[in-house]
């Protein structure tokens, strides 16, 4: 599904340069959960843009359902994004002028396409956004607006799902029922999904677990075994 | 303050752009009051000056007073220039023709050596001859050569003088004079019917003495002249009440002529008020001060301060949303609501002090330019119009520059104050959705989406998420919109009107004054016979003319003219009944003019059967043409006929109208007795026929010169109160008047105006040349004006349109997160940029065409005719069409900025 290899990407030049990553390899299974975690400005969020198509790596190569990204045009990389990812940000990003269900259908309508009837009754049901449908962003509360992003992210079935930190905007209890919905949906599909968190409980629902640090990537072995036993 | 100041300096710096942006408004608008002030200015400036170059410098004119008494007040402190003006007592009366007046007419002896600084009303120029060097001679004034027929210079002439100032005829004295020179004067001002003659006084007849003056700048002239007076003459320190001052000194108005005997005039202490003049100088007694010209400007500036204001306030309500969060962690950190406000108003202040002074300058620079230019159009209107730079003019643009800036700065200040802390810090950047609007927008539903695709329905979502800042960018735009219409179409009203005159193809027309009608016609035959074939004056045509007035008859005037009268005319805000309309159309009497013809003249008619037709004219039948009434209905121009005579009628002219020369009011006498029947109907008015653009419409009959000769010699009183002109018409060659008028010119002497004989040249030309000089000087003032308010409104559609795009950043990052493409987030914006200009557009157009029509409506009469009398179309395309382009136009930098921007920079930065 992912195959990343010697993936360099240094911001600024010379002196100034930020090492983000300095020859990250990961391969990631289809259908695979894979949690992400290291401290701040470890690099995770770089690596997750770079897989998502929104930055382009320094150096090193991506692939992705065999294709590979480094050498997509401009273009081909938005439709990459708008058709084979489903990216969940942090801060929700919706867009304020549309509705739940328009910021839902958003992929699709920007490739001129109305959302499958059933899958979206299902996505508002499974989410708890049935009563919200007309919604402004601004009418909703912090976890809508984060489920609103989530089914955003898997109303055009997206064979890749990204997550960064998708519940660290959340308390607790949104924090826990948020992840429950997206780690189901996602098995349900069959989907890849690849997350970003600090939580270590959160991770810990992860088939595997990779810990981000000065720029290199790592299984943590440990922890995952130790959480498994 | 001193830290805040320093903030307000930082941030200034840092927000280089929107700075820039802001001072450039601000002084775009100081130069616009600059402008406008120093206009204002000139123009009084201008029309002092003609006033004093056409009816002279002086302020006061004292009349009544001896000689002593006329010295001591030229000699008082508080007297600037004044002329005396001494006469004798000993008028000469005057014999001849004066149909006109009951009165006799009288000679003024002027005392040649008492001729001052030419500070008089009409200053005298020496037509021909010398002036008067002993007391033997005199120089006569042109307009009093009536009485003296067939004078030449050097000739004598014999005057009967008697004292005027002795009761009763007293005894006439007989003088003879040589007259050694012709002046030209315009006496009009004397009271009654009297001409200044030039000759030397011994000086005991120096009895009769007038003062012309100037007082020195004071705040009250009129006080000052009567403290001058009072120390003239001692009744006037002794009276006690402003009732017994008037009666020793009568006030006068200049305008108005006095029924008195001239000698009460003379004799009597009367003060006469230069009253235009004085207007002008801020000094009318009358009350009646530029006010015109005032409030003209002060709706200007009226206009110019809305405009700014709005485009300055908007401007630092961008800057205070955008410092939201900077504004919150003061007031978290302790900053007190006033401290914020005055962070803002320190900001505006700032600003004011660059931009100000820049825009004075700006504003002084601009209008030398514009006034150089208006000048060398070398119209005569304008002949004095030159920029007068004054402190006043300057400290008002800059007293009005700051007002406007203050106040703009004020609410965005207050609102600033009253955010509270928490508010300003949670902000997390995301150009949201505001409360009010949310509800309309989701019913934006998919109209958009179906017209415009997913971009244009983003875009559409996109406008409409903030009321308010929909409503400014809009609204610059429907500002500026309508400024241009309004602009254009006034300029538009006002070139159709000035330059109506272009139907007319005559371009100079020469005129005799006749005493019966053949009089003279021979001089002009010969100037067309000199005229030859010149191919430069390719069309000329001769013939004479006398007018008589077509008096109150019902049944001649047209149903439409009655109609038209009704549609334009209203007594005290009522409708007018037909009774009424026809009586208003008799009030403005309407002439009948009489064209002599002869057969060369027919036959330039260009009609069939001219044989037949002229045959018919010998037996006294006529040629009717109409010169069409002006009708606005349809809003269009529309000619209406003007009565409703037609071939085969006869109409019965009885009547020859004269007006009173001192009351104004008509005097009918009974006119010749011909029956004019109809014979034919030009369609057309033929090229040469004057007024074809008369509001009123008029009416035209060709008869045959031969056949009305017998008329006017059976009836001498009549003929003699009858003016007939004979008149020579010439149309010039495109290109070649000037070189036409330079042969014509030779021909004309005007030093008798109105006496006969004498060849009168009217030049339609030049001032077919004047009136497009007045229109370019008008567009001139006019566009320049909206050009400048225009600027300053694309100036803040840049403003809000950049802020509206730049606020975005994060969100149009994350629409591209989601897979919209480049093209497609361009094209979303630029999509946005159109709908606010077809929005703008469409309500600029409508708000300026309706706007149009009320100020068409409102200053017709006044300045005109001004009615909107067509849809101006093309204006309202261009005016849609530019309104557009400056939306789109706006839209392209920032646009381009922000589709310079890395996604994940834009994502990365809100993290």
């Amino acid at each position: 599904m992912i195959d990343i290899r010697n993936l360099v990407k240094t911001y600024g030049k010379t002196d100034a340069a930020v090492h983000a990553l300095r020859g990250v390899d990961l391969q990631v299974a289809s259908g695979e959960f894979v949690a992400i975690i290291g401290p701040s400005g470890s690099g995770k969020s770089t690596l997750l843009h770079l897989i998502g198509g929104v930055d382009r790596p320094t150096s090193g190569s991506i692939v992705v359902e065999d294709q590979e990204l480094t050498q997509l045009s401009e273009k081909q990389l938005s439709l990459y994004r708008r058709r084979r990812i489903g990216f969940v940000f942090q801060y929700y990003n919706l867009v304020p002028v549309l509705t739940v269900e328009e910021n839902i259908a958003l992929p699709l309508m920007l490739d001129g396409l109305e959302p499958d009837k059933i899958w979206f009754e299902e996505l508002l049901t499974r989410l708890n956004l049935q009563d919200k449908r007309t919604s402004l962003p601004n009418q909703l509360s912090g976890g809508q607006q984060q489920r609103t992003a989530m089914a955003r992210a898997l109303i055009h079935r997206p064979a890749l799902v990204l997550a960064d930190e998708p519940t660290g905007n959340l308390d607790s209890q949104n924090g826990r029922e948020i992840m429950a919905l997206l780690r189901d949906t996602v098995r349900r599909v069959g989907q890849t999904l690849l997350l970003i968190t600090h939580d270590a409980n959160i991770a810990a629902q992860a088939d595997r677990i990779m810990v981000i640090e000065d720029g290199r990537i790592r299984p943590m072995q440990l922890a995952s075994n130790l959480v498994r036993t | 303050m001193n830290s805040l100041s320093q903030l307000s300096r930082r941030y200034l710096k840092k927000q280089w752009k929107r700075t820039l942006f802001t001072s450039l408004g601000i002084v775009m608008a100081t130069a616009l009051f600059t402008g406008l002030a120093l206009l204002f200015t000139s123009f009084i400036n201008m029309y002092i000056e003609t006033e004093s170059e056409e009816t002279g410098r002086w302020h006061y004119h004292v009349s009544g007073l001896t000689m002593d008494q006329a010295r001591q007040l030229q000699a008082n402190i508080r007297i600037d220039e004044s002329e005396l003006i001494a006469s004798s007592s000993q008028m000469a009366k005057l014999d001849g023709r004066s149909s006109l007046h009951d009165e006799p007419s009288w000679l003024l002896l002027r005392d040649v050596n008492e001729m001052g600084s030419g500070l008089t009303p009409y200053p005298m120029t020496l037509l021909e001859g010398r002036m008067p060097e002993n007391t033997s001679e005199i120089a006569l004034n042109v307009a009093s050569l009536t009485f003296f027929p067939d004078l030449k210079l050097n000739q004598t002439v014999e005057l009967a003088l008697q004292d005027v100032q002795s009761t009763e005829t007293g005894s006439i004295q007989t003088k003879t004079y040589t007259v050694t020179g012709i002046t030209e004067w315009t006496d009009t001002y004397l009271p009654g019917p009297v001409f200044y003659a030039l000759t030397v006084l011994d000086e005991a007849d120096k009895n009769l003495a007038e003062v012309y003056l100037t007082v020195k700048a004071s705040t009250d002239f009129e006080t000052s002249l009567i403290a001058a007076l009072s120390d003239v003459i001692p009744a006037l320190s002794e009276a006690q009440s402003d009732s017994d001052r008037d009666s020793l000194i009568q006030g006068m108005k200049y305008t108005a002529f006095e029924k008195d005997s001239v000698w009460a005039n003379l004799s009597t202490i009367r003060v006469g008020t230069h009253d235009p003049l004085l207007r002008f100088l801020g000094q009318s007694s009358y009350g009646e001060t530029n006010q015109g010209l005032i409030r003209f400007f002060a709706l200007l500036a009226g206009i110019i301060m809305v405009s700014v204001i709005f485009v300055i306030r908007n401007s630092f309500a961008m800057s205070v949303s955008e410092r939201t969060t900077e504004y919150g962690l003061l007031r978290v950190v302790g900053g007190s609501p006033s401290q914020i406000r005055r962070l803002v108003l320190q900001d505006a202040v700032q600003m004011a002090l660059i931009g100000i002074p820049m825009g004075l300058l700006a504003g002084v620079v601009a209008m030398k330019i514009t006034l150089g230019y208006v000048s060398g159009l070398g119209l005569p209107e304008v002949m004095h119009l030159k920029l007068i730079v004054s402190s006043w003019p300057l400290i008002v643009a800059a007293v009005l520059s700051l007002l406007s800036i203050m106040l703009a700065a004020l609410s965005p200040a207050l609102k600033a104050g009253k955010l509270s802390p928490m508010e300003a810090v949670r902000r997390t950047g995301v150009y949201t959705v505001r409360g009010k609007s949310s509800r309309k927008l989701v019913k934006h539903k998919q109209t958009y989406r179906k017209l415009l695709g997913i971009t244009g329905f983003l875009a559409g979502r996109s406008i409409h998420r903030d009321r308010r800042r929909f409503r400014i960018t809009t609204l610059s735009i429907i500002v500026s919109a309508v400024l241009f219409l309004a602009a254009g179409g006034i300029s538009f009203q006002f070139s159709k009107q000035l330059l109506h005159y272009s139907t007319e193809k005559t371009d100079f027309r020469l005129t005799v004054a006749a005493e019966r009608p053949g009089f003279a016609s021979e001089d002009l035959a010969l100037i067309d016979q000199l005229l030859g074939d010149e191919e430069m004056a390719s069309q000329r045509v001769q013939y004479g003319q006398f007018a008589q007035p077509l008096l109150h008859d019902p049944s001649v005037f047209s149903t439409q003219l009655i109609e038209f009268m009704k549609k334009t005319s209203t007594i005290n805000g009522q409708p007018l009944t037909d009774e009424q309309a026809l009586d208003m159309i008799a009030d403005q009497t309407m002439h009948v003019q009489i064209l002599l013809a002869d057969r060369p003249f027919l036959d330039s008619l260009g009609l069939p059967d001219v044989d037949e037709l002229w045959a018919q004219m010998q037996k006294g039948k006529v040629i009717l043409s109409q010169t069409n009434a002006l009708s606005a209905s349809n809003l269009s121009f529309q000619t209406i006929p003007f009565t409703r005579l037609t071939k085969g009628d006869t109409i019965h002219l009885d009547h020859i109208r004269e007006y009173d020369q001192q009351t104004g009011s008509p005097i009918d006498r009974p006119g010749l007795p011909v029956e004019y029947g109809i014979a034919e109907e030009l369609t057309q008015p033929p090229w040469f026929l004057e007024g074809f653009f008369s509001g009123g419409g008029s009416i035209v009959l060709i008869a045959d010169r031969q056949y009305l000769m017998p008329f006017f010699d059976d009836h001498p009183e009549i003929s003699q109160a009858t003016i007939v002109e004979e008149k020579l018409a010439v149309d010039a060659a495109e290109g070649s008047e000037p070189a036409v008028y330079k042969l014509l010119e030779p021909f004309t002497h005007e030093r008798n105006p109105g006496v006969s004989g004498s060849i009168r040249i009217s030049n339609y030309y030049e001032e077919m040349q004047n009136a497009r000089g007045v229109v370019q000087m008008l567009n001139i003032f006019v566009f320049g004006f909206a050009a400048v308010i225009v600027l300053i409104c694309i100036m803040n559609i840049l403003n809000t349109i950049t802020t509206n795009v730049l606020l975005r950043r994060r969100e149009l990052a994350m629409l591209q997160a989601v897979g919209m493409s480049r093209t497609q987030v361009r094209r979303m914006l630029l999509m946005e940029c159109t709908l606010y200009g077809v929005n703008g557009a469409v309500w600029g157009s409508v708000i300026g065409t309706v706007l149009l029509f009320l100020l068409g409506r409102s200053i017709e009469g006044t300045l005109g005719n001004m009615t909107l009398q067509a849809m101006p179309w093309l204006l309202i395309l261009c005016t849609l069409a530019g309104a557009l382009l400056i939306a789109i136009l706006a839209g392209i930098w920032p646009i381009r900025r922000v589709m310079k921007d890395e996604i994940v920079e834009a994502i990365r930065a809100q993290e």
